[in-house]
C-alpha cells in the first residue's frame, strides 16, 4: 500500500475495541453472528473442509491414473471424480477462502467496525454448506453425479440422471452467494472507510478484492443465466442448446467461458493482493509502482471479460475471431508483467527474511509465472489446436490455480494467523509444509505438461502405455501433496491452541490498520473510525 | 419551540455521529439494492437477450 500515516487519537483503542461478545452461545452463535471476523472464521473452516474432499476425490483420480487400465473405478465414476474435484476446490474451497480472507480484513483494512451489510454476510456463507453437501449428495443418486466437466457442456451434461437438478440447484446456490458477497464487498469498501482512507491509499489486498467483486458481479449472473437455460432445455422443451430443436450447443460454450475466464482471475487477484501485501513486509520496503499495480490489476480484470473465446479455438470460428482471442489473451501478459516486475522490483535491495509467508510469497512468483507462460503458449491458435484438451491444460490450469491461488491462501493464513489468532505459528513446521508442497506440486504437475505434449487426452481414466511413467510419477507427487496437508491443520490447529504470544504488529515490516489492532484481534474493532493522513 | 438538538455539546456530537452512521447505513443499503437489481437484470436480461437473438 501507499505509505499511510495512521493517528490512533494517542489513547489507544482501549475504548474503541472489545473483546465482548454479548449473545447465543454454543453452536446458535456459529449460525446467527453476524461479526465479520466470525463470519470469516466460518468461511475459512468451510474451505478447510473442501480442501479435504476435493484433494481426496484428486487423489482417487490419481489412483485411478497411476496405471494404465481400468484399476478401481468404472469410468463415469471416474469423469463424476473430475467434474465434482474441480466444481468443489474452485467453487468450495478457493473462493470461500478468500471470500474469509475478506472478511477478516477487508474491514481491519480500512478502519471499519464490521461489513456493511452483516445479516446478508450471515446469509451468503450459510447459503455455502447447503450447496455444497447438495452437490456431494448427487455422487450417491441413481445414475451417479454430473460427469460431463465442470464446463458442464451440453449434450453431455444433459445425459446426467437424477442428480441432474441437484447439481445446477447446487451450482445457483453457490453462485448467490458469491454474488451476496460480492455485493456486500463493494458496499462495504465504498462507504465504510476510515476518514483519509481514499482509494489510492487503500492497501493491495483491498484493491484487488474491489476489482474482484466487480468481476463476480458481472460474470456470476451469466453462469446462472446459461445453468438456469440448461434446465429449461431438460425440463421444460426448450432448445437453448440441442441443434434437434434450432439452438446450438457452441452457444453454451461462450456463455460458460464468458463467465469461466473471468472466474480464473476472480480466483488469482485476491492471491495477488496478498502476495502485495506479505513481499513488502518481508522485504521491509514499500510496494514499488503502487499505483501501477491498482491500474494493472484493473487493466488484467477488463481484458479477462474479452478473451472468453480462446478455451474454444476448436470449436470452429472465423480467422477474425480467432485473431482478436488470440492478441486479447497475449495483452493480458502485459498488466501481469508489470505486476511481476513491480514484485521483483519490491525485492530488489530489500531487508529480505524467508518466514514461510514470504516462503510461499515467493514461491508463487515463481510458479504461477511459469502457469502463465503456458497460458501463453495454449493462447496461439495453431498451437492451442494441437495442446487442446490434453494433458498440457491440466498441466497448465493446475499451475496456475494451485502455486497460484492455493499457494495465496497458504501464504495468507500463515501471515494473518498471529493476527486471528493471537499466537505466533510454529515456524520449523510451516517451512516443512511449505517444503513438503512445493516439492510436490511440482513433481505431481511437472510430468503432466510432457505428457499433454505427447498426447495423452485429458478426462480419460485409461492410457496408452507409453504415459505410464509420468503417470506414475504425477501421481506420487499426488499422495505427497495430499499427505502433506495434514502437516497444514496440525500447524493451525497448533497455533490456535496456544504458541508464544504474537505481538499488535506480528511482523517487523508490517504496516496498515490491521496491524494497530492487538493480536488477536478483539470481537469489535474500529468503533470509532481512526484517522488515516 | 424545541429542534430536538441537545444543548450538551457532547451530546450534540453524539447526535451528529448517530445522524451520519444511520445516513452511512441507509446509503450502504441502497448501494447493496443497486447493486442485487444489476446482478438479478444480467441474470434475467441475459436469458431474454438469449432467447431473441440466438440460434433458432
Amino acid at each position: 500500500m501507499s505509505s499511510t500515516a495512521v493517528d490512533t487519537h494517542g489513547h489507544g483503542h482501549a475504548h474503541d475495541q472489545h473483546d465482548a461478545h454479548h449473545g447465543p452461545r454454543g453452536i446458535m452463535r456459529w449460525i446467527t453472528t453476524t461479526n465479520h471476523k466470525e463470519i470469516g472464521t466460518l468461511y475459512m473452516c468451510f474451505s478447510l473442509v473442501m480442501l479435504f474432499i476435493g484433494g481426496g476425490m484428486a487423489m482417487l483420480i490419481r489412483l485411478e491414473l497411476f496405471q494404465p487400465g481400468l484399476q478401481f473405478f468404472n469410468p463415469s465414476f471416474f469423469n463424476s471424480m473430475t467434474t465434482v474435484h474441480a466444481l468443489i476446490m474452485v467453487f468450495g474451497m478457493i473462493m470461500p477462502a478468500f471470500a474469509g480472507f475478506a472478511n477478516w480484513f477487508i474491514p481491519l483494512q480500512i478502519g471499519a467496525p464490521d461489513m456493511a451489510l452483516p445479516r446478508l454476510n450471515n446469509w451468503s456463507f450459510w447459503l455455502l454448506p447447503f450447496a455444497g453437501i447438495m452437490l456431494l449428495m448427487t455422487l450417491f443418486m441413481p445414475g451417479g453425479g454430473p460427469a460431463g466437466g465442470w464446463t458442464l457442456y451440453p449434450p453431455l451434461v444433459l445425459q446426467t440422471g437424477d442428480a441432474f437438478p441437484f447439481a445446477m440447484f447446487a451450482i445457483h446456490l453457490l453462485g448467490v452467494s458469491s454474488i451476496l458477497a460480492a455485493i456486500n464487498i463493494i458496499v462495504t469498501i465504498m462507504n465504510m472507510r476510515a476518514p483519509g482512507m481514499t482509494l489510492l491509499k487503500m492497501p493491495m489486498f483491498t484493491w484487488t478484492w474491489l476489482i474482484t467483486a466487480y468481476l463476480l458481479l458481472l460474470a456470476m449472473p451469466v453462469l446462472a443465466g446459461g445453468v438456469t437455460m440448461l434446465i429449461t432445455d431438460r425440463f421444460f422443451g426448450t432448445s437453448f442448446f440441442s441443434a434437434a430443436g434450432g439452438g446450438d450447443p457452441v452457444l453454451f460454450q461462450h456463455i460458460f467461458w464468458f463467465f469461466g475466464h473471468p472466474e480464473v482471475y476472480i480466483i488469482i487477484l485476491p492471491a495477488f493482493g496478498i502476495v502485495s501485501e506479505i513481499i513488502p513486509t518481508f522485504a521491509r520496503k514499500p510496494l514499488f509502482g503502487y499505483a501501477a499495480m491498482v491500474y494493472a490489476t484493473a487493466s488484467i480484470a477488463f481484458l479477462s471479460l474479452v478473451v472468453w473465446a480462446h478455451h474454444m479455438f476448436t470449436v470452429g470460428m472465423p480467422l477474425g475471431g480467432q485473431l482478436f482471442f488470440m492478441l486479447s489473451t497475449m495483452l493480458i501478459a502485459i498488466p501481469t508483467g508489470v505486476k511481476v516486475f513491480n514484485w521483483t522490483a519490491t525485492l530488489w535491495k530489500g531487508s529480505l527474511s524467508f518466514e514461510t509467508p514470504m516462503l510461499y510469497a515467493l514461491a508463487f512468483l515463481f510458479l504461477f509465472t511459469l502457469g502463465g507462460f503456458s497460458g501463453l503458449m495454449l493462447a496461439m491458435v495453431p498451437a492451442d489446436i494441437q495442446y487442446h484438451d490434453t494433458y498440457f491444460v491440466v498441466a497448465h490450469f493446475h499451475y496456475v490455480l494451485v502455486p497460484g491461488a492455493l499457494f495465496g491462501v497458504f501464504a495468507g493464513t500463515y501471515y494473518w494467523l498471529p493476527k486471528m489468532t493471537g499466537h505466533m505459528y510454529d515456524e520449523t513446521l510451516g517451512k516443512t509444509h511449505f517444503w513438503l508442497t512445493t516439492i510436490f506440486v511440482n513433481v505431481t504437475f511437472f510430468p503432466q505438461h510432457f505428457l499433454g505434449l505427447a498426447g495423452m487426452p485429458r478426462r480419460i481414466p485409461d492410457y496408452a502405455t507409453q504415459f505410464t511413467d509420468f503417470n506414475m510419477i504425477s501421481s506420487i507427487g499426488a499422495f505427497g501433496l495430499g499427505l502433506s496437508q495434514l502437516l497444514f491443520v496440525y500447524v493451525i490447529v497448533k497455533c490456535a491452541r496456544g504458541g508464544p504470544k504474537a505481538s499488535a504488529q506480528v511482523w517487523e515490516g508490517a504496516h496498515g490498520l490491521e496491524w494497530t489492532v492487538p493480536s488477536p484481534a478483539p470481537h469489535h474493532t474500529f468503533d470509532e473510525p481512526p484517522v488515516v493522513k | 419551540m424545541s429542534t430536538g438538538t441537545p444543548r450538551n455539546p457532547a451530546n450534540a456530537d453524539a447526535t451528529r455521529a448517530a445522524a451520519d452512521d444511520a445516513l452511512r447505513a441507509a446509503r450502504a443499503r441502497r448501494n447493496g439494492w443497486v447493486l442485487g437489481l444489476l446482478a438479478l437484470a444480467f441474470y434475467v436480461g441475459f436469458m431474454i437477450y438469449t432467447g431473441i437473438e440466438g440460434p433458432r
